[in-house]
């Protein structure tokens, strides 16, 4: 999901570090002394799980879990996921420095949209909540997936073409992330149910 | 109770170390060398997985394209040296994968230079053309002959020693590109880890500076 150094055009990379800007103000006027010591351990967390890759169907995926981050962070998400982004460009050559912004975009922003989608349904008790759960997780993927193509589309390649390839590749990374929100919210149900603000 | 959560984070964190391996993440990683008159590249994803039927492209130094093409099952694509110069090669994966190998423009002076030879053994006679004349005239000097075929023994040497090197380094070539893998290693997560860690400190540090100033100003005024 991380789209490499010269691949995007000049106002597809400035729109990605305007966008992300945004959100990683937003997200960090809304951090809060209580909230570092999680959005760190989140950021990690996020940083470590591009290298837990899955090794089924044609492409090469790996974990997001953009879902559950969004959950948990809600707008902190985009400065964890920035943060993040950068040590995976530096350290793992994943993505790069120009399509930095573009890349924190493709992958935070549907961590907030799924924050507001469904953090209200998972405060929610029984089969409701379990459902949102995994449609978080789900769905924080596909989004993404489509801002990829986006991003793609307006640097010169077919949007169809480059959607369907990535949300194809990238339809066992969807289940197991569901799966993975789903059992991370009815564990911190359990545990520690504030958290999920 | 946090506790708990954080060791559920410390387990993703540990699948991912462990993971790292043999995980094959996004990574475009493209090798070319030069043997005789061609170039040969091989681009794969870092983990091993070759990028198959990928776009590639080879651009020279002002950026221009030279030609495009693309790799067969194995990643591979090889093709005649266009131009002496340094040369990019560049590999479209699709999605946003992208990698790049230069070639610098003594690699190919080298290359050139042996297929030359190659080539134009018979085609640049000029240089060799005084000893070869001379040559059927001193045959029956035996001393003579030794002094011109030490001159032709040279080139043909030369020639051959560079055909057979290029034929015996080619699987070592084939190797050292199999063998390139520039997968994040241990020191690699540490360090992004260690960066996240130092990042949070700061966060706290500055949190708390404005937590411990907002009772004083709550008091002054």
């Amino acid at each position: 999901m991380h789209i490499a150094e010269g691949v995007l055009s000049g106002p597809v990379m400035a729109t990605g570090f305007a966008v992300a800007a945004v959100g990683v103000g937003i997200g960090l006027k809304k951090l809060d002394f209580e909230h570092i010591a999680e959005t760190g351990i989140l950021s990690a967390t996020f940083f470590v799980a591009s290298l837990v890759h899955v090794p089924i169907g044609p492409a090469n995926v790996h974990l997001i879990l953009n879902g559950i981050i969004g959950l948990l962070l809600g707008w902190t998400a985009f400065p964890a996921i920035a943060v993040a982004l950068l040590l995976q460009a530096v350290f793992f050559q994943f993505g790069g420095l120009t399509s930095l912004g573009a890349n924190t975009v493709i992958m935070a922003l549907p961590a907030v949209i799924c924050y507001y989608l469904f953090a209200p349904l998972i405060r929610k008790q029984g089969k409701v909540s379990a459902v949102a759960a995994f449609a978080c997780g789900f769905l924080a993927v596909f989004f993404g997936t489509i801002l990829l193509a986006g991003a793609l589309y307006f640097s010169n390649e077919n949007f169809f073409e480059v959607a369907s390839i990535a949300a194809s590749a990238h339809i066992p990374i969807m289940i197991i992330e569901g799966f993975i929100t789903l059992f991370c919210v009815g564990f911190l149900k359990k545990v520690k149910p504030e958290m999920l603000r | 109770m946090r506790k708990q959560f954080i060791i559920i984070l410390m387990v993703f964190a540990g699948w991912g170390l462990i993971g790292s391996t043999p995980a094959q993440a996004h990574r475009v990683s493209v090798f070319a060398w030069v043997e005789g008159n061609t170039i040969y590249t091989t681009a794969k994803f870092s983990g091993g997985r070759p990028a198959q039927e990928s776009r590639v492209e080879v651009y020279d130094s002002q950026k221009k394209l030279l030609l495009e093409g693309k790799s067969d099952k194995k990643g591979a694509f090889s093709f005649p040296v266009p131009k002496v110069d340094d040369l990019l090669v560049v590999v479209e994966a699709g999605t946003g994968h992208r990698g790049s190998w230069q070639i610098k423009k003594a690699e190919l002076k080298d290359a050139s230079g042996s297929s030359n030879s190659n080539d134009s053994a018979a085609a640049e006679p000029t240089a060799a053309a005084p000893a070869q004349k001379s040559a059927p005239a001193v045959l029956t000097n035996a001393a003579a002959t030794t002094t011109v075929s030490t001159a032709e023994l040279e080139k043909v040497v030369e020639k051959v020693m560079a055909r057979t090197l290029d034929q015996k380094l080619h699987p070592l070539k084939v190797m050292i590109a199999e063998s390139l893998n520039p997968d994040p290693g241990f020191k690699d997560i540490m360090g992004g880890l260690g960066y996240i860690l130092g990042l949070v400190g700061i966060a706290a540090y500055f949190q708390s500076r404005k937590r411990s100033a907002d009772p004083k100003r709550n008091n002054n005024s």
